[in-house]
């Protein structure tokens, strides 16, 4: 923040010293009115030209000389007649040492010809390879979430208070409960008993496909993972 | 032999990762345009009036107003605090103060046969991503971790499959199975998939968002007088895009019961967003008499190529679980992908196409300043933001197709809509002091009325101008309001949402200079 402070400072500072043709009369206010700039008051000169040492250059001033003398300048007469262009003949092909168009340009690294691409997969192409991609995707996406526009956003305990958010619950660890017999009589493969409250989570049926690894029924509290090769592995956790 | 190697290895550093949501393409579609201090005064109305920099990427047909050239600064103060409202919970983010820049740049007038051509160069912070935003909860219908739960119980898989690094299970859907609470038992005979947070009845949820960054854009315009009564132009504008964001989502068992397998869960996400975008902005302006000026402007989409970061982890306590104190566990990225502690990705994302009709009211257009009265402008644009599209980035060597994106491209065509925004404003003129008063509203991007969403700004200030000096403050009031899902669950279980609210204010100074 500070430093943005005198970053600030340093540009209004840069633009106060800023010199403006409109220190005296009205200001224009674009947005209504914008008159064009205000003139010099001197005559403005056109700066000439540079000269363009071209061939339309060469030929004018060829002429111009002839014009005047006829004889005088006649030894120059085979240079602007062949000559000049014979000393650049091999401009088609390029200077040896203009890197640009030079004769050695496939190894010349300014030349665009030589410049080695290699794309490693394109689809279709003779020599593509096919690899097994990783996919990690760092959330859950699922199109059916989004077209779900049934919204649950009240909660159906009436008994619930805003007060027990202000302690934590999850330090708060009594031993008493209905629930976790509910989950023992689960965890025994007995019936799911219900309890008094209207509360019931969604079931998922485990399926996994044929030629799985570990199929059928997965013991909740032994918790270890065989692991296998190529993916984290469940650490082992010792249970009841 | 040697190519097909070096391909294998280019493949295996690299990830194909999707992350992307349709709520991260709002998030880059969905803002107001910024601009000078006299332009968000008045609401931020451009695509008529002209005469004002901010027209080089509203319609830069305005800068053919230009006979004279300008240089300015637009620094701004933003400030403000959201608030939410989850499943019957109030609650308070903390307040957030930072720096940002208006329209700020040169635009040289006055160009060309008879002085009809003016160019601008324009910065400008277009989106200002910096906000906290906190919700909590009791939830006694859904859980954190039964999309995940979902996802797995989908995909057939075992759990040794679906951790394996090349599965295409979601990384917290891994985290969940890795920390088991996720798992399969065997109920009443046959095997399910469980998620343990799913056992108390009710669950105090915390969802904390701390997000950074913006999108400045790079103007360069070109507005021409065709005639006394028709202006065109055109403008390229370049996005640099930055995003940053720290999610922090907590839940809890609140039914105080110690021996049911579930105390907490926490879920913590790192999010990177970097990219570039392109755009076009055009726009044309007719005066069919003295003091009424009518504009037409177009934008295209922004093309932005992305670059996204994810790094996560995860930590569950399932208490008594594994012996007596022996539940906690956490994971992190890098043990579940098995390679780096981040998830990298390119695609590309294309913010939806502008357009805007306005008319503008200008009392007197005059030379001489004592006899400029005042204006009023408004501006109605319209987009659509089901155009919003995810693609594949062109320059990746991955093997990816549209197809792949198509499910991200359903959800934003399910979820969004075609909105009209207003823009309105007016200002005094008394010769070398200005005031003015501006108000603008963008109506709710989602298709589903139950999803209150919309962006609202009350405007005022002061201008000055003499001496080929001109200084304008602004003070900008958001209203806005938007919603937050923590966790999306499948039909015909319902979702939840938090009701968010973010008011604040932002003071722009804008100080410029005839050259």
């Amino acid at each position: 923040m500070k430093r943005q402070i005198l970053l600030l400072a340093i540009t209004a500072a840069a633009l106060s010293s800023c010199t403006t043709a409109y220190k005296t009369g009205q200001t224009p206010d674009d947005v209504y009115f914008s008159p064009t700039r205000p003139q010099d008051e001197y005559v403005r000169v056109e700066e000439k030209e540079e000269p363009r040492y071209d061939d339309e250059y060469y030929d004018d001033r060829y002429l111009r000389m002839k014009v005047q003398n006829r004889t005088q300048w006649a030894y120059l007469d085979d240079w602007y007649a062949y000559d000049r262009y014979g000393y650049r003949a091999n401009f088609y092909y390029g200077s040896y040492y203009n890197p640009y168009t030079s004769w050695n340009y496939y190894y010349n690294p300014y030349c665009r010809n030589n410049v080695i691409a290699y794309y490693p997969v394109q689809t279709g192409h003779p020599g593509t390879v096919t690899v097994a991609q990783n996919v990690p995707r760092p959330r859950t996406f699922n199109l059916l979430s989004y077209t779900n526009t049934n919204f649950n956003n009240v909660n159906s305990n009436t008994s619930i208070n805003s007060k027990s958010l202000s302690n934590p619950v999850y330090n708060n660890r009594n031993s008493n409960n209905g629930f976790s017999n509910t989950l023992k009589q689960i965890f025994n493969g007995a019936t799911n008993s219900s309890s008094n409250s209207t509360y019931s989570p969604p079931t998922r049926s485990y399926s996994p496909g044929s030629g799985s690894s570990g199929s059928g029924s997965r013991s909740g509290s032994s918790g270890s993972s065989s692991g296998g090769g190529g993916g984290a592995s469940r650490p082992s956790r010792g249970g009841n | 032999m040697k190519g097909k190697i070096y391909a294998i290895v280019f493949l295996l550093s690299s990830y194909i990762s999707f992350s992307q949501t349709p709520e991260d393409a709002l998030r880059l579609s969905w803002y107001q345009l910024k601009g000078t201090a006299r332009n968000q005064a008045i609401g931020g109305a451009m695509a008529s009036l002209g005469g004002d920099a901010t027209a080089n990427h509203v319609n830069p047909a305005g800068l053919a107003f230009f006979k004279t050239s300008d240089m300015f600064i637009t620094p701004g103060l933003q400030f403000g605090k959201n608030k939410s409202m989850f499943r019957g919970t109030n609650g308070t983010g903390e307040g957030q103060t930072n720096f940002n820049l208006g329209t700020s740049g040169f635009v040289f007038g006055g160009f060309g046969q008879k002085a009809r051509n003016s160019f601008g160069i324009t910065v400008t912070q277009q989106a200002d991503f910096n906000y906290t935003t906190y919700y909590n909860g009791l939830n006694d219908y859904s859980s954190f971790a039964e999309p995940l739960a979902d996802e797995f119980a989908a995909s057939g898989m075992t759990i040794d499959q679906a951790l394996s690094y090349s599965s295409n299970i979601s990384i917290p859907t891994k985290m969940s199975l890795y920390t088991y609470l996720v798992d399969t038992l065997t109920i009443n005979g046959s095997p399910q998939v469980i998620a343990r947070s799913e056992n108390p009845a009710t669950r105090e949820q915390t969802n904390r968002i701390e997000s950074s960054g913006g999108i400045t854009e790079i103007n360069l315009g070109w507005g021409t007088e065709a005639s006394k009564k028709f202006m065109a132009g055109l403008s390229l504008g370049i996005n640099i895009i930055n995003m940053e964001r720290r999610t922090y989502f907590h839940e809890s068992d609140a039914t105080g019961n110690a021996d049911n397998d579930f105390s907490f869960l926490t879920y913590d996400e790192a999010f990177k967003l970097k990219g570039y975008g392109i755009n076009f902005r055009g726009g044309l302006i007719y005066r069919p008499k003295e003091y009424i000026r009518l504009g037409l402007a177009v934008h295209t989409p922004t093309w932005m190529p992305l670059t996204e970061t994810v790094s996560s982890g995860m930590a569950a306590d399932l208490e008594n679980l594994f012996g007596a104190g022996q539940g906690y566990d956490s994971v992190g990225i890098a043990t579940i992908t098995g390679a780096g502690d981040k998830a990298e990705k390119e695609y590309q994302l294309n913010s939806p196409t502008k357009i805007m009709i306005s008319g503008s009211y200008v009392f007197r257009e005059v030379e001489d300043i004592t006899r400029q009265k005042g204006f009023i402008t408004a501006d109605i644009e319209y987009t659509n933001y089901s155009w919003m599209k995810y693609a594949p980035y062109e320059g990746e060597a991955y093997d990816e197709t549209r197809a792949d994106y198509a499910p991200y491209n359903e959800a934003i065509d399910a979820v969004y809509k075609g909105t009209f925004n207003f823009r309105l404003g007016g200002e005094l003129k008394f010769k070398t002091i200005m005031a003015r008063a501006g108000f603008a509203y963008y109506t709710s991007p989602y298709k589903d009325d139950e999803l209150k969403g919309r962006k609202m700004f009350i405007s005022g200030g002061l201008g000055y101008r003499h001496k080929g000096m001109f200084i304008d403050l602004t003070y900008v009031q958001r209203l806005n309001k938007d919603v937050n899902f923590p966790y999306r669950v499948n039909a015909p279980r319902a979702n939840t949402f938090a009701d968010l609210k973010e008011n604040g204010g932002n003071v722009l100074l804008t100080v410029g200079f005839k050259i």
